[in-house]
């Protein structure tokens, strides 16, 4: 290793898990709250499906990326690993939340009314709140699965964590929008602009983060300069920050002052395109262009 | 284990006994040797370093295994147990030593037909038969250590209960011992001037000492 060498064990498979994982979270998340403020009342409902259905695909790609998937009982058989390993504690975290999620989700649907309990019934509430806090721990661990590689040090850092937080939640807003869309009979243009507030305010946080975290860490050491090289292409640039934040936060903005309908309905789904498209692109981005450290 | 920069003279002779010892496939290499600049310009140096599983203390790598296929043995050894591994390749990317590989491809050396080598069944001389689709790296020649300990061999002074790499180096540059022992040579080299580990602010406590040049 004459110069910083690109880790190559971890490629767009990986990334489309963190990715569908992280948006299937911030799907059920974002729903449950609007259930919990008594808001739009049917998108939540199938967002609270979406969520956890999301996740279990984000998991398929996972086992694809295994070496021998035929031991992947091992991830729950092992119980001394758990203190250590962010990949243990999210395949629980996964699992359980899966459960919890469909078991919220699936009494309001009438295919499965005839499960003994139901949505609002006290055993449905709390099945709900543990959904709810497991789904907040699934976007949240995505971040430090990454953060926690020492080998890597464009990844080993604290901003990782808040920066894929930010983006999953914008992700499942953007599917709570995409979702919306199918409904509009249902719904004034109101849902769309709560919506794209939320998402307006996440953007500007996560660009702030994201800002910071590339404009220190390139200083930070060889390698992590490095990394920010390799980060820097129209990929990146292009697809995650353009088309992923930039293009959706103008958009988003502009939608504030638009009352006609129709154009607002294609400006939300084009701009949930958009920011899912591009929160992909990110975590597909930062996993290629993570760098090893430097012996010196 | 301590390696004498001084000594060592790039003559891959340690890369070619741990293969020959541990039979790895075609393109993985468990001993390598890593190229890098030192010192300041107009005095820089190429200097080929000796590079193996640092058997780290605080092995990053056994934090991050899901299946607790990565373990530190009391003897202080790193060992992946391939019937654990599912091969999720965390580890490679918690390694900062660049020291695990990810066995993926069975392709023999030659396109024909297997070399005797390749289906020797190592487990015969106990080396750990070797899984597609799981992470592998160095492990001290455990089978050796193992074997001879048995016997009443001590490791490091006995040719038989020593890595491989350790014996093939006709520099001598490589001591294997108890780094335990206050008194065995590893350690008394490790208490002098110009012992250095590789990248200890990263908290990994490598096993590995290396004698500067």
């Amino acid at each position: 290793m004459r110069y910083p060498e690109k880790q190559k064990s971890w490629g767009w498979v990986v990334a489309t898990y963190v990715f569908l994982a992280g948006t299937g979270g911030g799907t059920f998340l974002s729903s449950f709250i609007l259930e919990s403020m008594g808001k739009h009342e049917l998108i939540a409902r199938i967002g609270a499906l979406l969520g956890p259905v999301l996740v279990l695909i984000g998991t398929f790609f996972l086992l694809a990326d295994l070496g021998s998937v035929t031991r992947v009982y091992r991830l729950f058989s092992t119980s001394s690993a758990f203190v250590a390993s962010w990949m243990i504690r999210g395949t629980w975290i996964l699992t359980i939340f899966i459960i919890f999620g469909l078991a919220y989700s699936l009494p309001s649907f009438e295919l499965f009314e005839w499960l003994p309990w139901s949505k609002v019934s006290g055993v449905g509430q709390s099945i709900g709140i543990v959904a709810a806090l497991l789904s907040a721990l699934v976007v949240i661990y995505p971040g430090f699965l990454f953060s926690a590689a020492r080998g890597i040090p464009f990844w080993n850092t604290a901003a990782l964590p808040p920066l894929f937080f930010l983006s999953s939640l914008e992700a499942g807003i953007a599917v709570l929008a995409i979702i919306a869309l199918f409904f509009t009979a249902n719904f004034g243009v109101d849902v769309f602009h709560q919506l794209g507030a939320a998402d307006v305010g996440l953007m500007f946080i996560e660009l702030i983060v994201l800002g910071a975290y590339l404009d220190t860490i390139r200083h930070a050491s060889i390698s992590a300069a490095a990394s920010v090289r390799l980060l820097i292409n129209p990929l990146f640039i292009g697809g995650a920050v353009t088309i992923g934040l930039l293009l959706p936060l103008s958009l988003l903005l502009y939608s504030v002052f638009i009352t006609d309908a129709f154009l607002l309905y294609i400006l939300v789904g084009v701009t949930s395109v958009f920011v899912l498209f591009g929160g992909l692109l990110l975590r597909y981005c930062i996993t290629r262009a993570g760098v090893y450290v430097l012996i010196h | 284990m301590v390696i004498d920069l001084k000594r060592c003279n790039a003559c891959m002779a340690c890369t070619l006994a741990c293969k020959a010892e541990n039979l790895t496939p075609p393109d993985i290499k468990w001993a390598k040797l890593l190229d890098r600049e030192t010192g300041n310009c107009p005095k820089t140096r190429r200097e080929l370093v000796p590079m193996l599983c640092m058997q780290c203390n605080e092995a990053p790598c056994v934090k991050v295994c899901p299946t607790t296929a990565s373990i530190k043995r009391n003897d202080g050894i790193v060992w992946v147990d391939y019937d654990k591994c599912i091969g999720c390749k965390y580890c490679i990317v918690a390694c900062p030593y660049n020291s695990r590989y990810y066995y993926e491809d069975d392709t023999p050396y030659f396109l024909l037909r297997f070399t005797p080598t390749e289906v020797f069944d190592s487990t015969v001389i106990g080396v750990q038969k070797k899984q597609l689709g799981t992470v592998q790296k160095c492990d001290f020649c455990k089978h050796r250590i193992e074997a001879g300990i048995k016997e009443g061999l001590e490791p490091g002074v006995d040719w038989e209960a020593t890595p491989a790499c350790v014996n093939a180096c006709p520099a001598r540059a490589r001591v294997f011992g108890d780094l335990n022992a206050p008194d065995s040579e590893v350690s008394r080299l490790k208490r002098s001037g110009s012992a250095f580990q590789l990248l200890p602010e990263l908290g990994t406590e490598p096993s590995i000492y290396y004698l500067s040049a």
